[in-house]
């Protein structure tokens, strides 16, 4: 096996996912002899930006700088891994997209002017082409472990496109939408947490992000009408859409 | 039953050859593997990453051994890993699987090949059959095609099909290309170009399914019956034994029903949209 | 239903799974109602049997009501497969060295207790894809030694057995039926073992009077679960559909591909099979269920052969009623009502058959 180089850079993001990242080396820490860190600025001091075979990117592009920073990356890299629903969808910060972002600043920050950012917030695949795209606010540690091991090993992972429903079913979870009329976007979230909300009797509120692949605008709002019906409101539904699937609200044009 | 039908053997690779961008034939030699007849597939499995239905592309005896030549293009989860592979690695085979090509009924027949880019690969034994039989069948056709002249199969092999007695071989890529002579187009345009007694030709197809679609349309015009066109269908594939379901086409499980099917078979589900 | 019966009281019931495991040593295992949760487990008591509580079901909702020895509770989302062929399950073990295990599947010897009539027949349909193929449904099946089946005095709302023949009663294939009564039980044999077992029980010869009773719950459950078009007809109608997009897009507008109803059904039994590797280089081979409404199901390297969700649908439906009668010999859909009442949506697929019946007919 020969060790593959790999970069971690991170955008605008929480950080949870690089934390995930971490852990996972942490318990598999027999990774960290096959994989040759180049850049990850979390994890040392000493960093070079390089060529790369595998790029993590965390975090979405809320300003010129970072178009700039990706597109360096990708150049440099022969696969590029978008880690985590920030990077592959937009994730949270997203709820501001809308509305002006100099007066969003105003209520967050002491001194608005440092913060540098544009309107819109953009997943990394909408600006470089993404050769695999991680779920999850924050990803699965174990599943980012599995797939790093499988790029080493010269292969790939498999990719499984299905809704949380499959995962919650396989675990033998009772449904909390038929069960408790909860209201829950499983049907259209894409399965990877291993239905941890259901299994704590709750909804999924959709922090993996919505199914890319099968889903039509007619398609959100029928499962809009069934939550509507258990007493979840157009607009929380489609805070939720936003707040975790902006990129997909984007091109659905929901 | 098998004792142990999800077991792969294991095998070691006994020789490669890069026949294309992105495919490579990879030759495995077993001992105690029951000889595959043509249109067979093996589960070729890579350690740790899955496995992925292969045609076998080729039979000979080696001593005691069978050696079996997988000709595999890099796509995905399993089949990239066979571009890191060399000589001497090991890699799992189960099989053979599936319901190959009915060449025995053909015997006293002309037969027509038509093979687009990987799917030459399962029609490959089929000419090395008549090539050992030659005096059992009639004419042979063998029409070919691939996008460009670098992706065509079996290059070194291709040349000397014309030396089949009473055979005709001809070749098309896609679009125009530097240095290249021969046929430009689809290769389906070239069943137009040979003389067929539609009364006694066996045709048989393994290509993109579009490609399938157009070559028997093309066969029922020139009056060949459905029950002597044979494709061979591809679908998603994960156990090869008819338990997983994955492969089902119409009440067919392609993978222990198939993957070959006659024309007649197919007729009531092969025009519907995503069946 | 006609061989001879016998009534007894619900003590002969507790009794009956008693002898199980005491004169025959068998593993009793059902569905178990413990700390109101339903779970398939072993069972080692009546006490532990959901017998007190009843399953109110509708499209899309489920309650269990606890209502005293009037309910009748019919089942919930786990059909037996979570048993015989569970939703993930180790395959084969790989070393490093390439060496293989297969892996073991090893449920000792077990009798099935208390399950429904349309579950007695999901067996049956996956017996016919699975049975002397897959080494560990194989395995799983065999260490069933005794059936005793429930039958269905009190069909749900979603039920619909009886347009399929799979239900409210049972026909064959199991050891010993029991329906509970107003004021009694009756227990009718349906192997010699079964009718050993029997004579142990405190029952007599079923009274004229009791026979009548049975008869007409078993009338009226019948009547109340016929809910299809006659099925040839039916048949003929989803053989015409077949290649009209438009209909079944119309018919599966308001699904979302979450592949519940797969999961629930008690014989869709599709899987995907996965690797998880070691870094010294051994590797668990694994599989687990995989629904033909998920995007994946017919994604191949470079294309897709079910692209849109209405060809997923459509597939679902029509391997239900046209393929399996040609794979098994059966008709696929043992008519439980399970994907009705646990997709989130609220599709209904008697409505689903209705319009395509009404439709093409
Ligand atoms: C009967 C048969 C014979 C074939 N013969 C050949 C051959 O001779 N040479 C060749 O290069 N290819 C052949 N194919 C196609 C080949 O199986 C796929 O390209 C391969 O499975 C892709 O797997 P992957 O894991 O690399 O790709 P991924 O896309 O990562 O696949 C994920 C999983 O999906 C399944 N899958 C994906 N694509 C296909 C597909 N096209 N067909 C079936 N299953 C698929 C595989 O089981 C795979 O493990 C054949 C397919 C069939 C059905
Ligand atoms: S609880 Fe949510 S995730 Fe689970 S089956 Fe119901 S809708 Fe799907
Ligand atoms: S029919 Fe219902 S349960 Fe089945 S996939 Fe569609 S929405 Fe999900
Ligand atoms: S299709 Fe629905 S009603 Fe029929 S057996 Fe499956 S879950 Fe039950
Ligand atoms: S309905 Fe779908 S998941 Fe169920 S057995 Fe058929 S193909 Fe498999
Ligand atoms: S490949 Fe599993 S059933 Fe055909």
């Amino acid at each position: 096996m020969k060790r593959i180089s790999v970069g971690v850079f991170k955008l605008t993001s929480c950080s949870g996912c690089i934390n995930e990242l971490i852990y996972a080396l942490v318990k598999h820490p027999e990774l960290l002899k096959l994989i040759d860190v180049k850049y990850f600025t979390e994890l040392q001091d000493v960093n070079a930006l390089t060529e790369l075979n595998v790029a993590i990117v965390e975090g979405s592009c809320v300003r010129e700088e970072h178009e700039g920073i990706l597109k360096k990356i990708r150049g440099l890299s022969e696969v590029l891994i978008s880690m985590g629903t920030c990077a592959t969808l937009g994730g949270v910060q997203s709820l501001r997209v809308g509305v002006d972002v100099s007066e969003v600043k105003k209520y967050v920050y002491l001194n608005p002017e440092y913060v540098d950012a544009y309107n819109d917030v953009k997943a990394v695949g909408e600006l470089i082409q993404v050769d695999l795209s991680l779920r999850g606010c924050p990803v699965n540690g174990d599943a980012l472990a599995s797939i790093i091991k499988k790029i080493v090993i010269g292969g790939w992972p498999l990719e499984v496109y299905e809704s949380l429903c499959a995962d919650c079913k396989r675990a033998g979870i009772e449904c909390v939408v038929v069960a408790k009329g909860t209201p829950c976007l499983g049907p259209i979230v894409s399965a990877g947490c291993g239905a941890l909300c259901p299994s704590f009797g709750r909804g999924c509120y959709g922090c993996y992000g919505v199914k890319d692949k099968d889903l039509d605008p007619e398609k959100i709002f029928e499962m809009e009408k069934a939550l509507g019906r258990l007493g979840l409101s157009k607009d929380d539904f489609y805070s939720l859409l936003k707040g975790y699937s902006m990129s997909l609200v984007k091109s659905l044009k929901i | 039953m098998l004792a142990k039908p999800l077991t792969p053997l294991l095998a070691t690779v006994v020789d490669l050859i890069d026949e294309a961008p992105l495919v490579r034939t990879i030759y495995v030699a077993l001992r105690d593997f029951p000889e595959p007849a043509p249109g067979q597939f093996n589960m070729v499995y890579a350690k740790g990453l899955g496995e992925a239905p292969i045609s076998i592309s080729d039979v000979f005896r080696k001593g005691d051994r069978l050696v079996i030549a997988h000709t595999i293009r890099s796509v995905g989860a399993v089949t990239k890993y066979t571009t890191c592979i060399g000589v001497g690695s090991q890699i799992g085979i189960r099989g053979p699987y599936g319901r190959g090509w009915p060449i025995e009924e053909a015997k006293g027949m002309d037969l027509l090949i038509v093979g687009g880019g990987i799917g030459l690969a399962p029609l490959r034994p089929i000419i090395r059959y008549v090539e050992a039989h030659r005096d059992s069948f009639g004419k042979l056709f063998i029409l070919y095609g691939a996008r460009t002249p670098h992706d065509l199969l079996f290059k070194s092999e291709l040349g000397k099909y014309a030396n089949i007695p009473n055979s005709i071989t001809k070749i098309s890529i896609d679009k125009p290309y530097e240095g290249w002579t021969g046929y430009v187009g689809f290769v389906t345009d070239l069943i137009n170009y040979i003389d067929l007694d539609p009364g006694r030709t066996a045709a048989y197809i393994c290509g993109p399914e579009v490609m399938m679609k157009v070559a028997v349309r093309r066969l029922i015009n020139r009056g060949l019956k459905p029950d002597k066109i044979f494709l061979s269908l591809e679908r998603r594939m994960r156990c090869g034994m008819g338990v997983c379901g994955t492969c089902q086409f119409g009440h067919y499980f392609v993978c222990k029903d198939g993957p070959v099917f006659s024309y007649g078979e197919l007729m009531k589900y092969l025009w519907v949209d995503g069946i | 239903m006609m061989s001879m019966m016998y009534e007894g009281s619900i003590r002969d019931v507790g009794k009956l799974l008693s002898l199980l495991s005491s004169l025959l040593n068998l593993k009793v295992i059902g569905l178990r109602y413990v700390n109101k949760s339903l779970s398939y487990g072993e069972l080692n008591s009546i006490d532990e049997a959901p017998l007190n509580v009843e399953d109110v079901q509708a499209p899309s909702s489920y309650k269990l009501v606890e209502e005293g020895a009037s309910g009748r509770f019919r089942h919930s989302f786990p059909s037996l497969k979570y048993f015989l062929y569970p939703p993930v399950q180790d395959v084969l073990y790989i070393g490093r060295d390439f060496s293989s295990r297969e892996a073991k599947v090893d449920l000792g010897d077990v009798a099935l207790f208390g399950i429904k009539p349309c579950d007695l027949h999901s067996m049956k349909v996956f017996d016919g894809i699975l049975m002397n193929r897959d080494p560990y449904y194989t395995s799983a099946r065999s260490s069933i030694k005794i059936v005793v089946v429930e039958e269905c005095v009190k069909p749900s709302k979603v039920c619909f057995c009886g347009s399929l023949g799979t239900g409210p009663w049972a026909s064959d294939g199991f050891d010993v039926a029991f329906a509970r009564l107003s004021n009694s039980v009756v227990f009718k044999p349906g192997s010699s073992i079964g009718s050993d077992l029997l004579k142990r029980l405190n029952v007599k010869r079923a009274s004229d009077e009791t026979m009548y009773e049975y008869r007409e719950a078993m009338d009226n459950a019948l009547k109340s679960t016929k809910a299809l078009p006659e099925l040839t007809a039916l048949n003929n109608a989803l053989e015409k559909s077949m290649g009209s997009g438009e209909l079944w897009t119309k018919v599966s507008r308001k699904c979302v591909g979450c592949s519940n109803c797969n999961m629930v059904c008690p014989t869709c039994f599709c899987t995907e099979f996965f690797d998880e590797v070691e870094l010294d280089e051994s590797a668990v081979r694994l599989r687990k269920w995989h629904g033909c409404l998920s995007y994946s199901y017919g994604l191949v390297a470079g294309g897709h052969f079910r692209p849109k969700l209405y060809m997923r649908y459509r597939h679902f439906i029509l391997h239900k009623f046209l393929f399996y009668p040609n794979q098994v010999g059966l008709i696929g859909c043992v008519g439980c009502g399970r994907c009705i009442t646990w997709c989130p949506l609220g599709v209904d697929i008697r409505e689903t058959l209705w319009e395509v019946f009404k439709s093409v007919s």
